[in-house]
């Protein structure tokens, strides 16, 4: 029972382990996992925005040097003094005018500008692209300001703003024009669309399929195309013939507009998202739990601000997306433990379960064992004690008759002298029957003590007890001197079944032979056969049982105990026995018992 | 030895017992008077005078004893040791009754000087072969048993 109970627990105690082990597994792996996620996002993002800054930059000084480089050539120099000196009505003007048209025309193709504008210091439109007469009135209080700085010697590129007349989104690259004594006469400017160049550079800025670079200027204004027009049209932030870029602000909806179009945001008060206030205050940052963007998705991002460019550059991506894999994989192996976990639960239930049944299973057989054993016990009590009480009256009765046979046997008629045989005879078998119950029990209690017999001595003693009658024979074989056994069982063996070998056996003169050899190593064999009835071969188990008899008992006598305490008294002894006989041809009963050897 | 018959003391609690030994006596001729007593305790009591046996008219020490070995309150083992410590007692020949030939208690009853027993039932042949071994004893008796 302890051992049972033992084993159980060791069990469970194995499974705990296992658990354990594999929390802290998951939880080592889930955060190293999720430590060099954030490692990778927050490098990803920050070498995008910062290549993307760079590329800004570079691509702004470029612009600059190139547009320096034509306002210093001798063409737009000459040019522009002419259109400076000459009236606007004269031919000479007017020439100038084409010729400066038919310089820049290549090179505004080139530069995928959209016009050219050459301003005098009054800011009056010299020339342009497309002859206009626009002026100072073209641009606000602001561009004003900027395109004043031109006149102070510097070169310019503005943030991107809507232009009223052109009806788009443009940026103004302006520089001086000096002449050949370093006098500023007038102002280039070039208007870059910045959907290109400009928004392409921060276009290459996306990462993976939600992210995206963009810039923002001092109000907060998206200035660089969407990735997400369709999108923006869709949650309604721009109109169906808008793009995104100057007329979205980027404020915090409030919510997730992608998941919530129908909801009204009207009554919502907006604000600037966690990134662009940080950045208007001129600071760069991360921020790598999660904020809300324009479209109220929730993102993780970087972002700087630049003086020189007077703008901002983030670089978002949303934050179910790049944390995608680590869902994956925190679900792959939530999704697994569970499954060990329920596989160890249910496991565990049934181990428990079973365990406890094998218990309780182990406990019944215990119990009926004991049981049994009492009963058994109690049994074969109640059959010795009957046995032996039995015996004493069943004695009176056989004396009685005897003397009631020994006193009238001359005045009784034969029919009255049968039921006086009849009564001899039916107590004896009763007798019999006690006797053989009594030997089957005593034999169970018997102790097994081995002893050296002399075997010719053993037999000869045999025939003395059996005492065989004129017609009956018995014939001892034997090749060995001494055996060693229980030498009270062994007579009994042989007393039993050379008696039955009589007993069952019609011949004129019965033979039973009796043979002892050496059989092999650790045994010896004894055969007993006989001359006798025979035995048919499906009765040849059953004879051993207890109580079985083949012949009735006015045929053959016997109690159907004898063959049963044979075979128990071979069962102690260690041996078996087996049986070969056919009906009519005589039995031969073979027995092979253990030497013994090893204890003498 | 006051006088030349032989007396015998049956220690046996069985009726049937009682009845076959007397029947083999009278078939055996065997007359002498037979006192039977039915346990250990009353054997002893017998031989040494006590209780309902003070009397020694109706309890005189016997020739001979046949004691069974299994009797209630005493048995014939414990009685015997008694008979055979008891200088008055243990000249008497003793012959054992008994259901078995149970080798254990014929060979301790022999140890304990028991002269002859018989198996039961007590019939004519075995009484006569018991008798047959005390046959010294029996010279004194007026009529010698039929060997």
């Amino acid at each position: 029972m302890k051992k049972v109970k033992f084993k159980k627990y060791s069990d469970l105690y194995y499974l705990f382990i296992l658990f354990f082990i594999i929390i802290i597994s998951v939880y080592l792996v889930l955060g190293h996992i999720e430590k060099n996620e954030t490692y990778q996002i927050k490098e990803n993002l920050e070498s995008i925005l910062r290549i993307t800054h760079d590329n800004i930059n570079r691509w702004k000084k470029h612009r600059i040097y190139k547009i320096e480089i034509i306002a210093s050539s001798h063409e737009i120099k000459s040019l522009t003094q002419t259109l400076i000196k000459t009236s606007r009505q004269s031919k000479i003007y007017k020439s100038a005018v084409d010729k400066i048209q038919v310089y820049l025309q290549p090179k505004l193709n080139e530069l995928n500008d959209d016009n050219y504008y050459i301003l005098s210091p009054t800011l009056v439109n010299l020339a342009s692209f497309d002859t206009g007469t626009i002026g100072k009135e073209y641009f606000n209080k602001e561009k004003l300001e900027k395109i004043h700085n031109i006149f102070t010697g510097n070169s310019i590129l503005t943030t991107p703003y809507f232009s009223k007349f052109s009806k788009k989104a443009e940026m103004i690259l302006g520089t001086p024009i000096k002449d050949n004594s370093g006098n500023i006469i007038a102002a280039l400017l070039f208007l870059v669309p910045p959907e290109n160049e400009f928004t392409q550079i921060l276009q290459l800025g996306k990462v993976a399929m939600t992210g995206e670079t963009y810039a923002f200027d001092r109000n907060g204004k998206l200035i660089s195309e969407s990735r997400f027009n369709n999108q923006l049209r869709k949650i309604g932030l721009i109109k169906e013939n808008e793009k995104g870029i100057l007329n979205i602000k980027i404020e915090d909806p409030g919510y997730n507009l992608l998941e919530n179009s129908e909801k009204s945001h009207e009554g919502s008060v907006k604000s600037f998202t966690k990134m662009v206030k940080s950045a208007l205050s001129e600071k760069s940052g991360i921020n790598l739990e999660g904020y809300r963007d324009y479209r109220g998705v929730m993102v993780v991002g970087t972002w700087l601000w630049d003086n020189y460019l007077n703008m901002g550059i983030a670089t978002e991506v949303d934050k179910s997306e790049i944390y995608r894999h680590s869902y994956e994989t925190y679900f792959l192996i939530t999704a697994l433990v569970c499954i060990i976990t329920l596989l160890s639960l249910l496991y565990g239930n049934r181990l428990k379960k079973s365990l406890k049944n094998l218990d309780i299973l182990r406990h019944k057989l215990e119990k009926n064992n004991e049981e049994l054993e009492k009963a058994n016990y109690e049994l074969s009590q109640y059959a010795s004690v009957v046995s032996h009480d039995l015996k004493t009256p069943l004695r009176a009765i056989h004396s009685y008759s005897d003397f009631l046979m020994e006193d009238l046997i001359d005045s009784l008629e034969e029919e009255q002298k049968n039921y006086l045989l009849g009564l001899g005879k039916a107590v004896k078998q009763s007798e019999a029957l006690v006797n053989d119950m009594l030997d089957y029990y005593r034999l169970g209690k018997l102790n097994v003590k081995i002893n050296n017999i002399n075997v010719n001595t053993f037999l000869d003693e045999l025939k003395t007890m059996i005492h065989p009658s004129e017609k009956e024979k018995i014939i001892f074989e034997t090749d060995i001197q001494t055996l060693n056994s229980e030498i009270v069982l062994l007579r009994h063996i042989l007393q039993n079944l050379i008696s039955n070998g009589f007993k069952y056996n019609q011949s004129n003169e019965k033979i039973v032979e009796v043979k002892i050899i050496n059989y092999d190593e650790n045994n010896i064999r004894i055969t007993v056969s006989d001359n006798g009835i025979g035995i048919e071969p499906e009765y040849h188990e059953k004879i051993f049982g207890i109580f079985q008899r083949l012949h009735p008992s006015d045929e053959y006598e016997g109690t159907g105990i004898g063959l049963a305490v044979v075979k128990k008294a071979i069962d102690k002894l260690g041996g078996n026995i087996k049986l070969e006989s056919k009906i009519n041809e005589g039995a031969k009963f073979i027995i092979i018992l253990p030497k013994n050897e090893s204890k003498g | 030895m006051k006088t030349n018959i032989c007396r015998i003391l049956l220690a046996e609690d069985n009726e049937h017992d009682i009845i076959s030994i007397k029947r083999a006596f009278k078939k055996n001729n065997i007359t002498n008077p037979l006192y039977v007593v039915r346990n250990g305790l009353e054997c002893l009591d017998f031989l040494f005078r006590k209780n309902q046996y003070e009397d020694p008219e109706t309890s005189p020490t016997p020739n001979l004893i046949l004691l069974d070995i299994k009797m209630p309150k005493m048995d014939g083992i414990t009685a015997l040791k008694e008979i055979r410590e008891n200088k008055n007692t243990r000249r008497i020949p003793v012959i054992m009754l008994t259901t078995s030939k149970d080798q254990k208690d014929v060979a301790e009853s022999y140890d304990l000087g028991v002269n002859a027993y018989i198996v039961k039932p007590v019939g004519l042949d075995n009484l006569s072969a018991a008798i047959g071994k005390i046959n010294l004893f029996w010279q004194i008796v007026e009529k010698p048993p039929i060997v």
